[in-house]
């Protein structure tokens, strides 16, 4: 019943996840040093590296040997979401500490885009999107 | 096994499937054309992937276009894309279970055992441990012939199968398919054509130019194939062979003494008729 958690769990990128952690963990000591919170546009930009991390996780080089089995590309990109969003929020919550729903809705609009208009574009979603509400002048959040 | 009723698939303003109409049986079905012919996008809709525009098409006799039909075609088919990517930290072995597994194979001891049997079948009992990225080509190639076969599936659709495999893997590829129920491939390589298939079809443009056995594609060219020391201007086609004689295709002249066509002069007389 659960023989895919596993091969599903290696099958991720994991990479851009790292990278996002650490560049995070960084950032975390260096606002507790210096600032004391982390600044909202900041907040932004790392909830948008975040949301863009797990979309690049989601890029799947056996996509197109993986396409015609009974188990759907959509069951199987739902089974990596699984995995990754619980990770993803641990690091948020840990480094950032920001807004859990305007990370998921970053999240959840980058993964929409990649399903029609391939993964580089749904990682850019997420920062399009906060660059654009710095640019316009309102809270990326929306609130 | 698939019946196709007047296909049709467009990407943008290009029409890569036009109007294709076939009829398939078991046994090995090949379909042959130059590059941008359509080739891919026909088994992509063969193999469930990609929905036609319009038409009918009905894979095993189900509908591929109804979800429930589609998973039971997909239960009972193994594709095989042109360029199948793999995990490259995952062993052959890995990325086969992981296909099992997703194919339904929920028996672990004889999802395994099925793995092996693959495996072996492509010869890559020996490396089956290793992981993928330090694979040769042609050993990947293999990896993803082998997930392909899962199961021993109804339907194979395989896009250029013998790609990046050595002539000794293309002779054991040719053993695996004749085994297989129903095959429908695509191939550059005529001499696959001429020593698998009990039918081709011949695609030019996103249309069927030609369906039939390979001995009749081959009699196409019946009494228009002749060779002689020199080139013919006249003819449609000319070319040195490893002999040092011209061969031609087209009209012979008079006294000119015809040879035996091959497939590929009756496929070379089928684009060249399309190209004018």
């Amino acid at each position: 019943m659960t023989a895919w958690v596993w091969p599903t769990a290696r099958s991720i990128s994991w990479a851009p996840l790292a990278v996002v952690a650490a560049c995070l963990a960084a950032v975390t000591v260096a606002v507790d040093r210096w600032v004391g919170r982390w600044p909202a546009d900041l907040l932004g930009i790392a909830a948008a590296a975040v949301a863009g991390a797990q979309v690049a996780a989601l890029r799947d080089p056996a996509a197109t040997l993986l396409s015609a089995l009974p188990t759907s590309p959509a069951v199987r990109r739902a089974r990596r979401l699984a995995m990754l969003v619980p990770v993803a929020l641990a690091v948020w919550l840990v480094t950032a500490g920001g807004p859990v729903l305007g990370l998921l809705a970053l999240t959840a609009v980058g993964v929409a885009v990649s399903v029609r208009a391939g993964v580089p574009l749904g990682v850019a979603v997420p920062l399009a999107w906060v660059v654009l509400a710095w640019a316009g002048g309102f809270d990326w959040e929306l609130r | 096994m698939i019946e196709a009723t007047d296909l049709s698939k467009t990407f943008g303003r290009t029409r890569a499937v036009d109007g294709v109409s076939l009829g398939t049986g078991p046994g090995v079905i090949g379909l042959l054309g130059p590059n941008g012919a359509g080739k891919t996008t026909l088994l992509r809709m063969a193999a469930t992937v990609l929905a036609p525009d319009s038409g009918e098409l009905r894979l095993l006799g189900l509908d591929p276009t109804q979800s429930s039909q589609r998973l039971e075609i997909r239960r009972r088919l193994g594709y095989l894309p042109q360029q199948p990517g793999l995990y490259p930290g995952f062993t052959p072995f890995d990325m086969v279970d992981y296909v099992a597994v997703l194919k339904e194979r929920t028996d672990r001891t004889q999802r395994r055992d099925e793995v092996r049997r693959v495996l072996e079948a492509v010869e890559l009992q020996d490396v089956m441990h290793r992981k993928i990225r330090t694979l040769s080509g042609g050993m990947k190639q293999r990896v993803a012939l082998a997930a392909a076969m899962v199961g021993d599936p109804d339907l194979l659709v395989l896009d250029e199968p013998a790609n990046g495999l050595d002539p000794d893997q293309r002779l054991r590829l040719r053993s695996l398919l004749s085994q297989s129920r129903t095959v429908l491939m695509s191939t550059h390589n005529i001499s696959e054509v001429s020593a698998l298939c009990h039918r081709v079809f011949v695609v030019f443009s996103g249309r069927i130019r030609f369906a039939g056995t390979p001995a009749e594609l081959a009699g196409l060219a019946d009494g228009r194939v002749w060779e002689d020391d020199r080139q013919d201007p006249d003819a449609i086609r000319s070319w040195l062979t490893a002999t040092g004689t011209y061969r031609h295709l087209g009209d012979p002249p008079s006294g000119a003494a015809t040879v035996d066509p091959t497939l590929d002069d009756g496929y070379l007389l089928l684009a060249r008729q399309e190209h004018t």
